[in-house]
């Protein structure tokens, strides 16, 4: 596979999915704009919530693909692979850490 | 040139078919759903209801488009069609029919296929995270932290249990993996070598998919469709594309590492067909497994999803490792 062809298969459905997409209907409204879709009323809210546990997701998700990654393509144990999982293994535990520190304060 | 046209068509044609795969997956699981639950299911669009999901799918796009007042619309349509070209992208790399004299493999083939093809599908679930907490409403964020607990939950196991089957193949690559399940290791067939680790993997594909008992993270009774309450139109279309294609390319997932993918036997004459037969039989046969058990376990809570995933299935498929290096030793 060359470097066109990995653009076709990207750029091609893309493209369909997109035309796809554009061809359903948009809103009618003036401002297109309602609190909520069912209706109600209410003003408009939001949960808050820690945006440390976004971040925590985001590097769970880059270490479970590392770990992946790793553990697929090792053919023996070496330094750098120890290393790598003791590091992977220290991010996946920063935030149970931080919650555990917030919960005693 | 004619070389890329022809290619670019395959393409093409590759996303149509797989579109409509998942709207026929869709259908099997509702009617057989419907059936374990003692209703008809779809029936009304086309013969035996075979065409309500695109009946579902043309009504929805007719729909008016309704945004909640401070949402980011562009973000929420770029994933919408980012999420469907994901797994549209990933059953590019599921071996399914030979192309010219070579063994099944993906329209896009290569080594390293097999890590490539799990990491798409890790990024695939991100949409169902990153999407609710667009919208200022409550349901949808509390759908999407309990979405994002079940994703910590079910990947560490599920990744674990793949893992085993590529080490017991030895290889990276798509292509290989199709091969393993059919030899033999130290005089015991590599499928029932590989048997905690297929049970991990079709939980965990059930949790990434939220079918019943995992679908928490929308739980109807209580969170009035949680992530998708706010979804409207042509945005709730395409996200029930996306979770119709998971469900299609999920099983095929479990086909490909466990099942042989599309190798089987071909009683008369041997052509591409017999491979198509094959893995759409395999994988409409997962589909059923999954539809069987969602339609008879009850929904868990989120703490008892934890506790199946951590306590008991992680353990397992740490055991399915050393019963693997066990038998490759």
């Amino acid at each position: 596979m060359d470097v066109i062809q990995a653009t076709i298969a990207i750029m091609l459905p893309m493209i369909l999915l997109s035309l796809l997409y554009m061809l359903g209907k948009k809103s009618k409204r003036k401002t297109g704009r309602e609190p909520y879709v069912s209706g109600h009323q209410f003003p408009v809210m939001r949960i808050p919530y820690s945006p440390m546990w976004l971040y925590y997701l985001s590097f769970f998700i880059l270490w479970d693909i590392i770990l992946l990654f790793i553990l697929f393509t090792a053919a023996e144990v070496s330094l750098v692979l120890v290393t790598s999982l003791i590091l992977l293994s220290i991010t996946m535990f920063l935030y149970p850490i931080r919650v555990k520190r917030g919960v005693k304060k | 040139m004619m070389e890329y046209i022809r290619f670019g068509a395959l393409i093409l044609g590759w996303t149509v078919i797989m579109i409509f795969l998942a709207f026929l997956a869709e259908w099997f699981y509702r009617k057989l759903m419907g059936h374990i639950q003692h209703r008809v299911g779809p029936k009304l669009a086309g013969p035996i209801g075979i065409l309500q999901p695109i009946a579902d799918f043309i009504k929805l796009m007719n729909k008016e488009e309704i945004s909640p007042e401070g949402t980011d619309d562009f973000y929420v349509d770029f994933l919408a069609v980012f999420g469907v070209w994901l797994m549209i992208f990933m059953s590019f790399l599921i071996p399914i029919v030979p192309f010219g004299d070579s063994d099944p493999q993906g329209l896009i083939s290569f080594n390293g296929d097999a890590i490539f093809l799990l990491a798409l599908f890790a990024m695939a679930s991100l949409m169902y995270i990153i999407t609710p907490y667009l919208f200022k409403s409550p349901y949808p964020t509390i759908g999407a932290g309990r979405r994002a607990e079940l994703y910590l939950s079910y990947e560490i196991p599920m990744f674990l249990a793949l893992a085993s089957v590529v080490i017991i193949a030895g290889s990276v690559s798509m292509s290989d993996i199709i091969q393993i399940p059919l030899e033999e290791i130290k005089g015991i067939p590599v499928i029932i070598l590989l048997l905690p680790a297929f049970i991990v993997t079709l939980i965990g594909v059930m949790a990434r998919i939220k079918k019943l008992p995992f679908d928490i993270p929308e739980a109807k009774t209580e969170l009035a469709a949680g992530w998708e309450a706010e979804l409207s139109g042509r945005r709730l279309a395409f996200f029930n594309l996306l979770t119709d294609l998971k469900l299609f390319v999920g099983s095929a997932v479990i086909v490909t590492f466990f099942l042989g993918g599309p190798l089987g036997p071909m009683p008369f004459a041997e052509g591409w067909w017999w491979y198509v037969f094959w893995f759409l039989l395999k994988t409409f046969a997962v589909i059923f497994l999954i539809t069987l058990i969602a339609g008879s376990v009850a929904r868990f809570r989120i703490d008892q999803v934890l506790e199946l995933f951590w306590r008991k299935l992680m353990p397992l498929s740490i055991i399915q490792i050393f019963i693997v290096l066990w038998a490759i030793w």
